[in-house]
């Protein structure tokens, strides 16, 4: 028989009042688990989502304004080609779908239109996330491919495939525009010249909306012998996975690439940063809660406890238990309780999460591995720091005075 | 000389804000192997000066001394120590740990030594063997007698080889003959195993085991023989 012995006694003697003193930091305990499982699923679910909405990350030259990629003046910088290359071949991770372009104002006849070189197998598929990172930590970030096996076992669509028009292109093709196309009024299968040069009308791409609607689109090599800027391009647009992006993809895409300007299409990043940022916060003030409320609860139940328990204190100091033992024999029950409170607390939040995540967020909630250790090292801490008083004043009890009172 | 209280006094501070006098001025030696009886009439001071005696208590002023060992300015620690390795308590209520068994209990102050739990196991049935509870070992306190609570008080007094077995009217809550079963046995660890036994008692038919014999009146020791 050991200390640990006497306490697990104890502990089983009063086990119902156990549950009580254990409930404050349980409930504590499950509701982190199923806001940070409910949280990180849905960050995954709308990480996906933006990723899907298509390039967030621009790459144009130093000096160069985000008006430059949209109005392609005749004298707007540009960058060599090879740099789509500097970035494949580097380490980064979280960057999918890179598309050089170069952008170019041209006149057809009276009216002027951009052409925009592009290369048609824009699927240059650069190490994306799931592929250089495959561990435990990993499952918690949203994977930038859509076409993982991971996100579609979770319900989200690959959506992209069909943004995914253009896959290939002749050197004497040209795809156009809605709106250009209206303006030329040409069809699938007409001719229109550019700069002297006959190109085929492939296709008349379906309205979007968009500034696309009013370019002409040709194969980046084509465009850049007609505009005689060879290997050069205007822009490189990116898919950059929006946890990459958090995390500082852009710093290190600048030290890659030095002489550029990186820039993110904001809106779409920051709203994902504002959400995640937000759902941390509502962790965080979660967490002080129950740190409070955890904490003076099994303190509380401790109190009670040690007051129940003084004749019997007094008995363990009077065979020759010390104070200190007396202490240690209170923390490692407090120990003991936040740890069955941490594994009840993170069951109870993840089935909590698996139930609720589909009717509150419509989001398909798993259990979250990492949030194990976590519930259980977390409640521990609680359990203890809320002991320590109790466990001091029990020590302190005076053996004496317990014999006189019985 | 072998254990030693010169010139004690003890005050206790009451919340009130007075002062009781428990003991005022007490000097006693006793001897190895002897059976002290403390008498006196109630709240004379008897369970404050056996408290003392047993390190379990600080005298306000004076000093005690076991084997010429100071102990009034010994810490914590080493009067644990000293508790739990010379001395056995026996209480009048029996002050056994209600979730643990009677071996369990006995087992206690074993715990603090570097034995095993098998070792442990033996001595504590070895112990309740001597005070004749070889059937109720596994007995939870509630489910024993009264006197067989105290037999098991006693096997864990003994249980760490005590040098002196400090008894705090361990009779008072006995019928007459359940009281002399306990008082022989404490006689017979006197005798057959040569333990100090010091004991505080109201009964004069207890204080006839003691082969010494102390009297307090309002804190003072007024008889020694
Ligand atoms: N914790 C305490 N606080 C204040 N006064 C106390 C305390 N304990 C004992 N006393 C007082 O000290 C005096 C001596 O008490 P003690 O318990 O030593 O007497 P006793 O001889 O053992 O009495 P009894 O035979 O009734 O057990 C009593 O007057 C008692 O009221
Ligand atoms: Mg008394």
């Amino acid at each position: 028989m050991n200390l640990f012995n006497l306490v697990l006694l104890e502990l089983w003697h009063r086990k119902s009042r156990l549950i009580s003193g254990l409930m404050a930091i349980i409930f504590g305990i499950a509701v982190i688990v199923g806001i940070r499982s409910v949280a990180t699923f849905s960050e995954k679910a709308v990480a996906v989502k933006l990723d899907n909405l298509g390039a967030n990350i621009l790459v144009l030259p130093q000096g160069a304004s985000t008006d430059d990629y949209y109005t392609a003046d005749i004298d707007a910088p540009t960058f060599p080609e090879n740099y789509v290359e500097r970035i494949v071949t580097s380490d980064l991770s979280g960057v999918d779908n890179l598309s050089p372009k170069l952008s170019r104002r041209v006149k057809i006849g009276e009216e002027s239109f951009v052409l925009t070189g592009i290369l048609p197998a824009n699927e240059i598929t650069a190490k994306p996330l799931w592929q250089t990172s495959g561990l435990m930590g990993a499952e918690l970030k949203a994977s930038c491919a859509p076409s993982n096996t991971a996100n579609q076992s979770l319900g989200y669509k690959d959506e992209r495939l069909q943004r995914k028009t253009i896959d290939s292109l002749a050197a004497v093709d040209c795809y156009v525009g809605f709106i250009a196309a209206k303006k030329l009024s040409v069809v699938e299968g007409g001719k229109i010249s550019i700069e002297n040069k006959e190109f085929n009308v492939a296709k008349v791409l379906p309205e979007t909306g968009t500034i696309d609607d009013g370019r002409i689109f040709a194969h980046l090599h084509t465009v850049q012998k007609l505009l005689g800027i060879e290997n050069q391009i205007s822009a490189i647009e990116i898919m950059g996975c929006c946890n990459a992006i958090s995390e500082g993809l852009l710093s290190k895409m600048r030290n890659i690439l030095p002489d550029t300007r990186i820039t993110t299409i904001g809106q779409i990043v920051s709203t994902q940063l504002e959400t995640n940022k937000m759902m941390n916060q509502i962790s965080l003030i979660f967490l002080i809660i129950i740190l409070l409320v955890g904490g003076i609860s099994i303190g509380n139940y401790m109190w009670a406890n040690v007051n129940e328990r003084k004749k019997e204190i007094g008995i363990y100091r009077m065979v020759g238990f010390s104070q200190s033992k007396i202490y240690s024999m209170l923390l490692i029950k407090s120990v003991i309780l936040g740890f069955f409170g941490g594994i009840l607390g993170y069951i109870i939040g993840t089935f909590a999460g698996i139930i609720l995540g589909p009717q509150l967020a419509g989001i398909i909630v798993q259990p979250i591995a990492v949030l194990f250790p976590f519930s259980i090292l977390l409640s521990i801490i609680i359990s203890v720091i809320g002991s320590l008083i109790p466990a001091y004043q029990a020590s302190r009890i005076e053996p004496y005075s317990i014999m006189q009172e019985s | 000389m072998y254990l030693q209280v010169k010139n004690i006094t003890k005050q206790y501070h009451h919340h009130n804000g007075t002062v009781i006098n428990a003991l005022s001025d007490v000097s006693v030696t006793i001897e190895k192997g002897r059976f002290v009886t403390i008498t006196g009439s109630s709240g004379s001071g008897k369970s404050t000066l056996l408290f003392i005696l047993g390190g379990l208590l600080r005298p306000s002023s004076g000093s005690i001394f076991f084997n010429e060992q100071p102990l009034h300015s010994a810490g914590d620690n080493a009067l644990s120590a000293f508790r739990q390795k010379h001395i056995g308590y026996v209480m009048q209520s029996f002050s056994l740990i209600p979730y643990l068994t009677a071996e369990e209990n006995v087992m206690v102050p074993l715990s603090l030594l570097q034995k095993d739990k098998k070792t442990q196991m033996e001595i504590a049935r070895e112990l309740l063997t001597t005070v004749g509870l070889s059937d109720r070992m596994q007995h939870y306190p509630k489910e024993l007698s009264a006197g067989q609570q105290q037999r098991v008080a006693i096997a864990r007094a003994l249980a760490n080889n005590p040098s002196v077995i400090l008894a705090d009217e361990p009779t008072g809550n006995l019928d007459p003959s359940l009281a002399s079963e306990i008082l022989t046995l404490l006689k017979e660890l006197n005798t057959k195993n040569g333990i100090t036994i010091i004991m505080v008692t109201h009964s004069p038919e207890a204080a006839k085991y003691g082969n010494v014999k102390i009297h307090l009146k309002d804190g003072c020791v007024t008889k020694t023989n």
